[in-house]
């Protein structure tokens, strides 16, 4: 029956029992697993997609009617000069030529005409790269011809050329990686937004629901407001770490796959900086978002607490957004440094290779510390507003002296 | 261990409002303790302070002759005013989940699940969703709620409100059970009959403060008594000279009086012969709802 030693929950004990709640009852729940796999679905089929419609490595087949065979080394030659790779497809003859360009099945053929010169069979116009190709190839077959004809040899002669080539030095290169690190840090950006909106609002609403269901009352008569506030946040924080570890993860490796991205040591560490970040923005915001919920006893009310917070991620969005295109601008060098924006800035501003670790150091300085600081704010509001029922509590009420 | 609860001396204010005024009373392990009073009067606000929901401006509850703290508090079974569990979770669960909040084992939680929901009748909803259960089953499991960490001392708050009649026998049994098993019990009710027929003391609350507490015969013993005479022959305003008598009806040679205290029945009752025969002579104790009335309106 009964044991009579007064029971002990240590508070570590006290906020596991709670996070663990929270991730089986997330975790379980049918909607959230079900939407996460459609996510995942899109985001993997998003990216094939992407990588096969980009794809522009194939060479372009270029049909060789009869005596334009004779093209076939200098359009594979100029073809990898001029980097539209070219492969000659020999055709019969010029009818089945026609037949195979309307048919799509070729996007050219070249069939030999009077005086070293060929018709170029297409649909309706030559891409103006692949005409390029051609012309020089036609131009180098004639001109050994001609040269042929006066007794050069033509080895020599291709010998004498080698070193004939325009180098370019340029001053200021770009970065032939730009376009993967703007894109990496795009996706960290909406990932980010993302993640911080719905796990900020999932703590407001789970905190409204113990209210609304005065299951509360039950929990804090045995339990610490703080430790009911602690393992709720951290049990959403680990449900939206896992779930943005799940996107990245499918993302990144669908990426690599296809070979949409090839900066691979870059995409790692934007991932891992994104989760990192996710981490420090979701503490930040979340412990607010629980205090806004536990003003009001209904989830009708919730989105009118939630509100300036909301608006903070958004305009974290809209920083963010901004600075993609220049992330080593003012704005983005200036609000990078302000917590909470840094959550969302830092991420894109390694993607882009424009900060180093000193102001990462700082930053996360900054943000653990104003986010301590907000907790502390954030637990007095909860534990002086989530037993009160009925009417929204003020915030000055929740802060006041009362 | 001995498990007395004891409220001592409790206040409570909201700024000019007064909630509690020194709240004091007993409740011995092995007692049914029946809390009344109208709604406002103070119940729920006693017992939220007794669990530590509500702090008291003054005052102490001791459990055990130990002031209440968060760890004495797991012993206790709570069931608050406002009903409330998590609608979305399995019943099963959920219980499990507060048998541990409540300082059980895995083990020893999930065999106290089944324990209480097979005694309360919902172990065939284990699996289901507090939602989907009836308003009647709901409330057992939030019974189960308040006995699955086997408490040492229960604090409920109209455990009998929204029952259907077989609930209530249900509730009753459990109720008289642990005390039966020396756990001491604190319920409110608006049932008078009910808490009359169940409680082994009683506390009358109004406006915040402890007006009467005893035995229901206490209680009644010391209430104003009533005497009822049947007289035929009494002439009107027989009995309104007598001492201490106050007439509260005369209809058809019945007369109903009430004594005040020390007022001697024996001097009515030769009054009475006086005027001819005495049919019936009685006294009349009062019901607990006639005393629960006259405090209120006091």
């Amino acid at each position: 029956m009964s044991s009579e030693s007064s029971r002990s929950l240590p508070a570590a004990r006290a906020v596991a029992l709670v996070t663990g709640r929270e991730l089986s009852t997330r975790m379980r729940n049918k909607v959230f697993v079900l939407s996460n796999a459609v996510l995942l679905a899109v985001i993997v089929g998003g990216i094939v997609l992407a990588s096969v419609l980009m794809d522009s490595g194939d060479p372009v087949r270029v049909g060789v009617v009869g005596q334009a065979q004779s093209l076939t080394s200098p359009l594979t030659t100029n073809g990898e000069a001029l980097e539209t790779p070219v492969t000659a497809v020999p055709v019969a003859d010029e009818q089945s030529a026609r037949t195979q360009v309307s048919a799509g099945d070729l996007p050219v053929a070249l069939v030999a005409g009077s005086g070293g010169g060929y018709t170029a069979i297409t649909d309706r116009e030559v891409p103006i790269e692949l005409r390029a190709v051609l012309d020089s190839a036609v131009r180098q077959q004639a001109v050994e011809a001609a040269l042929a004809a006066q007794g050069v040899d033509s080895e020599e002669l291709a010998a004498a050329t080698t070193d004939a080539v325009v180098t370019v030095d340029a001053l200021d290169p770009p970065d032939p990686d730009s376009g993967q690190r703007t894109a990496l840090a795009y996706v960290s950006v909406l990932l980010l937004y993302f993640q911080l909106l719905t796990t900020g609002i999932s703590v407001a609403t789970g905190v409204v629901e113990e209210k609304t269901s005065r299951v509360v009352e039950l929990l804090l008569s045995t339990i610490k407001p703080l430790h009911l506030l602690t393992g709720k946040v951290l049990g959403i924080g680990l449900v939206g770490l896992v779930q943005l570890a799940a996107f990245g993860v499918a993302g990144l490796a669908a990426a690599l796959g296809t070979g949409l991205i090839t900066v691979t040591t870059t995409a790692v560490g934007v991932f891992a900086g994104t989760l990192g970040w996710y981490v420090l923005g979701f503490a930040f915001l979340a412990v607010l978002y629980a205090a806004a919920g536990s003003l009001v006893s209904r989830q009708e009310e919730v989105s009118g607490t939630t509100a300036p917070l909301t608006i903070l991620v958004i305009g974290m969005f809209l920083v963010a957004q901004t600075s993609v295109q220049d992330p080593g601008g003012t704005l983005s060098s200036i609000m990078s440094w302000i917590p909470p924006f840094s959550a969302i800035l830092m991420p894109l501003r390694i993607a882009a290779g424009v900060t180093g670790p000193v102001q990462v150091v700082v930053t996360v300085m900054l943000m653990l510390a104003t986010t301590s600081l907000f907790a502390l704010l954030a637990a007095k509001i909860y534990r002086r507003s989530v037993l009160r029922t009925g009417t929204r509590v003020s915030w000055k009420q929740a802060l006041g002296r009362a | 261990m001995d498990w007395q609860l004891d409220v001592q001396g409790v206040s409570k204010r909201y700024g000019e409002t007064v909630a509690l005024e020194d709240m004091s009373f007993t409740v011995a392990p092995g007692e049914l303790f029946g809390f009344v009073g109208s709604n406002g009067a103070g119940k729920t606000t006693t017992m939220r302070i007794a669990l530590g929901v509500l702090s008291a401006d003054s005052g102490q509850v001791l459990l055990g002759g130990r002031p209440v703290d968060l760890e004495i508090r797991r012993r206790i079974g709570y069931m608050p005013e406002d009903r409330g569990l998590y609608p979305k979770m399995k019943v099963g669960q959920q219980l499990a989940y507060l048998a541990k909040l409540h300082g059980l084992g895995k083990a020893e939680a999930e065999e106290a699940v089944v324990r209480w929901t097979t005694r309360l009748g919902i172990a065939d909803r284990i699996d289901d969703p507090v939602s989907a259960l009836s308003l009647g089953n709901q409330q057992r499991v939030q019974l189960a709620a308040a006995l699955v960490h086997d408490p040492s001392v229960l604090v409920l708050d109209e455990p009998f409100s929204g029952l259907d009649p077989v609930a209530v026998d249900v509730m009753s049994e459990v109720l008289l059970e642990k005390c039966a098993a020396g756990v001491p019990v604190v319920f409110s009710s608006h049932q008078l009959e009910l808490v009359e027929r169940l409680s082994h003391r009683v506390g009358i609350v109004s406006r915040g403060h402890m007006q009467a507490i005893g035995t229901v015969e206490e209680l009644r013993a010391g209430g104003a008594a009533q005497l009822v005479v049947q007289a035929p022959d009494a002439a009107p305003g027989w009995a309104d000279a007598l001492n201490g008598v106050q007439v509260l009806d005369q209809a058809d040679g019945r007369t109903v009086l009430r004594l005040s205290a020390g007022a001697d029945d024996q001097a009515v009752l030769a009054a009475a012969l006086r005027t001819g025969p005495v049919h019936e002579f009685a006294l009349q104790r009062p019901s607990l709802t006639e005393l629960f009335r006259e405090v209120v309106a006091a």
